[in-house]
């Protein structure tokens, strides 16, 4: 039973560390991203 | 049960890893330290697992990752002349039937720990690295806290997961491991980037300590008492308030005497009388015999070399009279012991000057970043951290024989890689201060950088 516990709760916290990792990650790849261009309303710009 | 969980857990690991490919160097980590494939009963234990994380690290660091910063700092070049000493005094050993095993073991060890900062390059990583380290660990001194908890502690009889008594399931090595890790509990809680602070961190945290405060008596090892009256002093000699710190640690230790199991004092004053205990006396006739020995053979024994002591010694029996007392192939008990008995005079050197070099590398990164911005304070906090942590450690192994264990390559290898963090932001900053203005068309000339 406490094996189990012990197991249960370290790697609980390893998988929500991991977890949260690849969400951290995701967001700072996300913010690293350039803008996107947005088109030019009313078609291409005059010279 | 157990076994779908720790395969659950694995699958979920390798899949995170297609994802960001340095977790396969974790997941190496964690197959080190934890080894399922002993704690599982069917599913795990037939198969290579370390082996197959290995080469899944190494092939995951040759295809994905940058490797434009390669280097090898000193720790690594170091541990490169270790890995090559050790061969070469396993090549000449005595006992070759039994050297070659432990060489097995030993230069993975050591390997890894060289090839670790190649794939720890950034905050992230080195945070996530002490991650796997603390729980990998915690895996072991959660269930053994615990039990002490429940009055399960014993000398040779706490359960620790598993039946075996080696690696980090070996009582006197858990202890100081346990023990020593302890700091970067701390550094952990107070600058990772993952979680923030709250009440259920710090809970966790403190029942992390804890659970590592009581391994020493649930397994009733001297070692880990010296570990922690050495951590104790220098976590003092840190803290601010150094009279409330002394009063309220001296307070808890006399105040938690009453409380601690008989059997756990008995031992532990066998510190002072170890004339009288037959494990002390042991150990310091085969230190004795180990000088001699080395003086004999200044290029050691190579691994296992204990094998061929036989010592006599005195001691003092239950009835007060001293009798003689004849063993043999008695090990080491010391870390010390064991390089200078294995290795020589040559490798007793090159095991000192590993750790010593690392030592005085952390202190000056913590003396260079003491006043340093908000952003780099953690560079300071860690540095003074592993320093904190491989001096508990090293007080730890003169008393059992961990020359070779994972965690202390993986603490150099940590150690290595905040160097090489460090250098790597250096030689951009010098680089960006030195480049020279470019022209761009259709803009013109723009500043440095």
């Amino acid at each position: 039973m406490v094996d189990a516990f012990a197991l249960a709760l370290s790697h609980g916290m390893l998988a929500l560390v991991i977890w949260r990792l690849l969400k951290v990650q995701k967001a700072a790849d996300e913010a690293a991203k350039p803008p996107r261009r947005m088109p030019i309303r009313g078609g291409r710009p005059r010279a | 049960m157990r076994d779908l969980m720790m395969i659950g857990f694995i699958l979920f690991l390798i899949g995170a890893a297609m994802a960001r490919p340095f977790l396969m160097s974790m997941a190496y980590i964690y197959v080190d330290l934890v080894s399922p494939q002993r704690i599982t009963y069917y599913l795990l234990s037939s198969i290579p697992f370390s082996m197959i994380m290995a080469a899944l690290a190494v092939l995951f660091f040759l295809i994905f990752e940058d490797k434009k910063n390669l280097r090898f700092g000193r720790l690594q070049v170091l541990m490169l002349i270790w890995m090559a000493w050790i061969t070469f005094t396993t090549i000449i050993s005595q006992l070759p039937e039994f050297a070659w095993i432990k060489w097995d073991s030993a230069w993975k060890s050591i390997a890894f720990g060289i090839f670790l900062p190649f794939v720890v390059t950034s905050r992230q990583r080195i945070e996530t690295t002490l991650y796997f380290l603390i729980l990998c660990v915690g895996v072991i001194t959660i269930t053994g806290g615990v039990k002490t908890l429940l009055g399960g502690g014993g000398y040779g009889t706490l359960n620790l997961l598993v039946e075996t008594n080696s690696g980090l399931y070996e009582s006197s090595t858990i202890s100081a491991v346990a023990v020593a890790i302890i700091p970067l509990i701390l550094y952990l809680y107070n600058h990772n980037t993952l979680f923030p602070k709250s009440k259920l961190l710090a809970l966790f945290a403190g029942g992390l300590i804890f659970a590592s405060l009581l391994i020493p008596i649930g397994t009733e090892a001297r070692t880990g008492l010296i570990c922690i009256a050495l951590l104790g002093g220098m976590l003092w000699l840190k803290s601010k308030r150094k009279l409330m710190m002394l009063v309220l640690l001296g307070g808890i230790a006399l105040g938690s005497i009453p409380f601690l199991p008989k059997s756990f004092t008995g031992r532990m004053s066998t510190i002072e009388t170890h004339s009288s205990d037959e494990s002390a006396s042991t150990r310091v006739a085969v230190w004795k015999w180990t000088l001699g020995f080395v003086a004999d053979h200044p290029l050691g024994g190579g691994f296992d070399a204990y094998r061929l002591n036989s010592i006599e010694y005195d001691m003092i029996g239950p009835d007060g009279r001293p009798k003689r007392v004849v063993d043999k192939a008695r090990a080491y008990h010391s870390s010390y012991f064991e390089t200078l008995g294995e290795h020589g005079y040559v490798g007793f050197a090159l095991y000192m000057t590993m750790q010593i070099v690392a030592l005085f590398q952390l202190r000056g990164l913590s003396r260079r970043f003491k006043a340093a911005a908000p952003e780099d304070a953690w560079i300071r906090d860690l540095a003074t951290a592993l320093f904190q942590t491989i001096l508990t450690y090293m007080a730890g192994s003169a008393f059992v024989g961990i020359a070779f264990q994972t965690t202390l390559y993986l603490l150099l290898a940590i150690a290595a890689a905040l160097a090489q963090f460090v250098y790597v932001r250096d030689a951009a900053e010098r680089k960006a201060m030195t480049a020279k203005p470019r022209f761009i068309p259709g803009v013109g000339v723009t500043a440095a950088g």
